[in-house]
C-alpha cells in the first residue's frame, strides 16, 4: 500500500480551533489576586499583630479543607490548588474583627465555603458573592461577636462610622483622611486597608484580572450620592471621602463587588450595577442599622445582576 | 496580555519557495463524482483526474508526472515516478496538456473553461454590487499575502482582470493592509488595520461599508484570487498552491502530503504535536501526516505537545474576558452553555448566528472551555433542526 511510502507517522494530537490561547488561568488570576491582596495583609499584621495573621490563616486553611471535602462528597474533581479558595477564605477573614473567636471563624469560613460555593455546584455558579453570605451567616447568628468595637476592646484606635452613627458628626470633624488611608482607624481587619487595597486594586485593573467599570462607577455613585447628602446638611451628614476610606468600602469596590460569578458581565450592566452598589452604601450608612453597611449593599446589589446582565449591546449585524 | 500576536503583517515580502516534488500526491476529492484515471494509470501534470458533476466546481488535475496508486471517493494517490520511455515504435506519450485561450471565451463558456481547468467558480460570480478583495493575512502567523502582491503582482493582476470579467459586481475594491503601498488599475483601495480579526470578511466589509451586512457584497481573498490568478495568466489547469508552512511560503502541488510540506520546511513534528491544516485561530487539527493540501489550503502550522493549556470541562465562571472580546458582541459564555444543554431556543435568542466564527472567546477564556466548538456544534444542530422543520412542511404541502 501508498501508506508504507511515508515512515510511521507519529501520534498527533488533535484538537478543536483555536489552537491558540492567550495563557490566562484560574489559578494565575488567583494568584494576581493574592498578590494584590499582599499590601492589605501587610497592613492588617501592622495595626494587629498577630491577632489578625492567626484568623487569616485558620479562615484560609478552613475555606481550603472545606472546599476539599466538599469536592470529595460530592464526588466532583478536587480543584482546591486553583486557589479560589484561598482567595476566599481570605477575604472572609479580612472582614472579621481580628479579635474574632476561633469558632467564629472557622464556622463563618466554612459557611461562607459551603453557602457561597459549594452548594452551588463549585466555581463558577454562585449568584451572590459568597463572602457576603459568610458576612450575613456570621452577623446574624453572633451579632456581638461580629462587632468590632465589642471585640477589639484592648485597642487604641477607633472605629470611625460608630463614632459617625452613634455620636453624630462632631465626633469626627478633626479626623485625617490620611489617617484612614494609611489604615489607623478600628474595623475588620482587611476592611480597613484603605491605602493598601486601593494598591491592590490598582494592580488588578493593571493585570486586567478586573476591568473598571465596576470600581469607577460605585466610586463615582458613593461620591456623588454621599455628596448630595453632604450638601444638603453638613453638620449631619459625612463628607463623602468619609465614606470611601472607612469601613469596608475600598474592600468592596475592588474585590467584592467585581467578584466574577456574581456581577454582570455586559459593560453597561457593569456600570449600572456599580452606581446600585455604591448608591445603597450610602444609604444603608445614612439610615440603615448597621453602621457599615457595605456587605447589606454588596448583598444587595448582587440581587440586580441577572438584571444587569440585560444590558447588552446590539449584535453585528442586527438593525 | 499579548496582542502582538495579532499583528496580520510581517513586513515579510520575500519570493515564494518552490517545493521540491512530493515523492507522493494525495489529491482531495470533494464531491467529484467521475474519476478520469484508474489504477495504475500513467499521468503528467495537468493531466484531468477527477471531474466535479456540479457545473460551478473546479475539476482535478495532477501536478506532477507518476503512477495513480489509488482511488478512493476521498482522494486520488498518485506516485511520483519518470514513465517509462515508449516502446520502439509507439508516439512519445504526452508529457503535458495545452493551454486553453481564456481571453477570447465569455459568460458560461468562460465559466465552463475555468471550471475545466479546476476554478471554483462559483464563489467568484456570486450576485453582488460591491466586490472585495480581501488583501490581508487571514490570520496571525499567516503571511503570504504581502509576498504575493509584491512578487505576484502579474498573476494577482491577470486574476483580477479575469474576476472582474466574471462578477456581476459594478465596483471595486481591494483591502489592503494600512501602509501598503500596492496599487491596482481600475479597483479602489482602502486601508485596514492589519490586527486579528479585522481580516475576517464581516469585519471588512463593515470596515469598507459602513453597514453590518452582507447584502449585496461578495468578498474573494488573496489566496483564491492568486489561484484564479495563475490558470488566467496561462491557461493551464491548477495544479499548484501558495501554502504558508509556519511562515514560509511554500508553492506545493496540490495534493502533497502535509508531511512532506513540513519537511520540505524542516519542521520536525514529534508524538503529541498538533498539526494544524489552515490557521491557528480557525484551522483544523489534522491526525493524519499523509492527507494532502487542498486548493484552498493555505497554511500549516505545528503547535508543540504542551505548548498550551489543554481544553477544559471547567464551568464557565462569568469573568467576561470572552465578551469582552467578542467582535460580534454576542454572549459566547452564554451561548456555549446553552449548547451544553441543548437549549436551541436560547441560542438563537443570543444571536448565535451573529458570531463569525473568529475564535477570539475560546482564545480568552482562563476556564479553557472548548467555546468555538460549542458554537459551531449549535449551529449545525440549528441548521439540522431548520432543514427537518423544512422537510416536513414540504410533506404537509404536498
Ligand atoms: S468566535 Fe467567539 S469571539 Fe468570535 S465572534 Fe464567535 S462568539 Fe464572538
Ligand atoms: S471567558 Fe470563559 S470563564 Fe470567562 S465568561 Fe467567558 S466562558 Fe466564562
Amino acid at each position: 500500500m501508498a501508506k508504507k511510502s511515508l515512515p510511521t507517522a507519529p501520534f498527533l494530537t488533535v484538537a478543536s480551533a483555536p489552537h491558540l490561547h492567550c495563557g490566562a488561568s484560574i489559578k494565575g488570576m488567583m494568584s494576581t489576586i493574592l498578590l494584590a491582596l499582599l499590601p492589605a495583609v501587610i497592613g492588617a499584621v501592622y495595626w494587629y499583630g498577630m491577632d489578625a495573621m492567626r484568623v487569616m490563616a485558620l479562615s484560609i486553611a478552613t475555606a481550603v479543607i472545606v472546599e476539599a471535602l466538599c469536592s470529595r462528597i460530592m464526588e466532583k474533581e478536587v480543584r482546591v490548588d486553583d486557589f479560589h479558595a484561598v482567595v476566599t477564605g481570605l477575604l472572609f477573614a479580612f472582614i472579621l474583627p481580628a479579635g474574632a473567636e476561633w469558632w467564629l471563624v472557622v464556622s463563618g469560613s466554612a459557611a461562607t465555603m459551603i453557602l457561597g460555593k459549594m452548594l452551588w455546584g463549585n466555581f463558577g455558579g454562585a449568584p451572590i458573592s459568597a463572602i457576603a453570605v459568610g458576612w450575613a451567616f456570621c452577623t446574624v447568628s453572633w451579632p456581638v461577636y461580629m462587632n468590632v468595637d465589642a471585640t477589639m476592646l484592648n485597642t487604641t484606635l477607633v472605629n470611625p462610622l460608630s463614632q459617625l452613627k452613634y455620636f453624630g458628626i462632631d465626633s469626627i470633624v478633626d479626623a485625617s483622611m490620611y489617617n484612614y488611608f494609611i489604615g489607623d482607624q478600628l474595623g475588620a481587619l482587611g476592611a480597613v486597608q484603605v491605602g493598601a487595597l486601593l494598591l491592590g486594586g490598582l494592580i488588578l485593573l493593571a493585570r486586567r484580572v478586573i476591568t473598571w467599570e465596576i470600581p469607577v462607577a460605585t466610586i463615582a455613585a458613593v461620591l456623588v450620592v454621599g455628596g448630595i447628602y453632604y450638601a444638603i446638611d453638613p453638620e449631619l451628614y459625612a463628607n463623602p471621602l468619609f465614606h470611601l476610606f472607612t469601613g469596608s468600602t475600598m474592600l468592596a469596590i475592588f474585590f467584592l463587588l467585581t467578584d466574577f460569578t456574581s456581577t454582570p458581565n455586559t459593560r453597561g450592566g457593569k456600570i449600572v450595577f456599580g452606581l446600585m452598589a455604591g448608591f445603597l452604601i450610602i444609604l444603608i450608612r445614612t439610615y440603615g442599622q448597621y453602621a457599615d453597611g457595605v456587605l447589606f449593599a454588596v448583598l444587595l446589589a448582587n440581587m440586580i445582576t441577572p438584571l444587569c446582565d440585560m444590558i447588552k449591546p446590539k449584535p453585528f449585524g442586527a438593525r | 496580555m499579548n496582542k502582538n500576536i495579532f499583528i496580520l503583517t510581517h513586513g515579510d515580502t520575500g519570493a515564494f519557495e518552490t517545493g521540491t516534488v512530493p515523492f507522493e500526491v494525495r489529491i482531495p476529492l470533494n464531491g467529484h463524482g467521475k474519476k478520469s484515471v484508474k489504477k495504475k494509470a500513467e499521468v503528467y501534470p495537468g493531466l484531468l483526474v477527477a471531474d466535479h458533476e456540479n457545473a460551478k466546481s473546479g475539476d482535478m488535475h495532477s501536478g506532477i508526472t507518476g503512477i495513480v496508486t489509488e482511488v478512493t471517493d476521498t482522494h486520488i494517490t498518485i506516485k511520483a515516478q519518470e514513465l517509462a520511455a515508449p516502446a520502439e515504435g509507439e508516439d512519445p506519450k504526452p508529457t503535458g496538456v495545452e493551454p486553453v485561450a481564456l481571453a477570447s471565451l465569455e459568460d458560461a463558456e468562460l465559466q465552463a473553461a475555468l471550471k475545466g481547468l479546476g476554478v471554483d467558480v462559483r464563489p467568484l460570480i456570486k450576485r453582488c454590487d460591491l466586490l472585495i478583495v480581501n488583501a490581508l493575512n487571514p490570520e496571525p502567523g499567516i503571511s503570504y499575502a504581502e509576498s504575493m502582491l509584491v512578487h505576484a503582482k502579474s498573476t494577482i493582476n491577470a486574476g483580477l482582470d479575469m474576476l472582474k470579467r466574471l462578477s456581476p459586481a459594478a465596483r471595486t475594491v481591494v483591502a489592503l493592509p494600512t501602509a501598503s503601498t500596492a496599487t491596482f488599475d481600475g479597483s479602489d483601495i482602502a486601508f485596514i488595520n492589519p490586527q486579528y480579526p479585522n481580516s475576517l470578511d464581516e469585519l471588512l466589509v463593515a470596515n469598507i461599508t459602513g453597514k453590518e451586512s452582507m447584502k449585496g457584497v461578495n468578498v474573494v481573498d488573496l489566496h483564491a484570487l492568486y489561484n484564479l490568478g495563475a490558470v488566467a495568466e496561462s491557461g493551464m489547469p491548477l495544479t499548484h498552491t501558495v501554502v504558508c508552512v509556519e511562515g514560509k511560503n511554500i508553492v506545493a502541488p496540490i495534493g502533497t502530503p502535509v508531511g512532506a510540506l513540513l519537511k520540505e520546511a524542516s519542521i520536525e513534528v514529534a508524538d503529541g504535536d498538533t498539526v494544524i491544516v489552515g490557521g491557528p485561530m480557525r484551522g483544523e487539527a489534522t491526525g493524519d501526516l499523509n492527507k494532502g493540501i487542498g486548493k484552498n489550503t493555505n497554511a500549516l502550522f505545528v503547535m508543540p505537545a504542551g505548548s498550551t493549556e489543554p481544553i477544559s470541562d471547567h464551568a464557565c465562571f462569568s469573568c467576561g474576558a470572552c465578551i469582552e472580546h467578542c467582535p460580534s458582541r454576542i454572549q459566547p459564555n452564554m451561548i456555549s452553555r446553552y449548547v451544553e444543554f441543548n437549549e436551541l431556543d436560547f441560542c438563537r435568542q443570543e444571536n448565535i448566528g451573529a458570531c463569525m466564527e473568529c475564535g477570539l472567546c475560546t482564545y480568552y477564556c482562563p476556564a479553557r472551555r472548548p467555546m468555538l466548538q460549542f458554537i459551531r456544534l449549535g449551529k449545525h444542530k440549528i441548521a439540522l433542526e431548520e432543514s427537518q422543520v423544512t422537510a416536513c412542511a414540504l410533506q404537509v404541502e404536498e
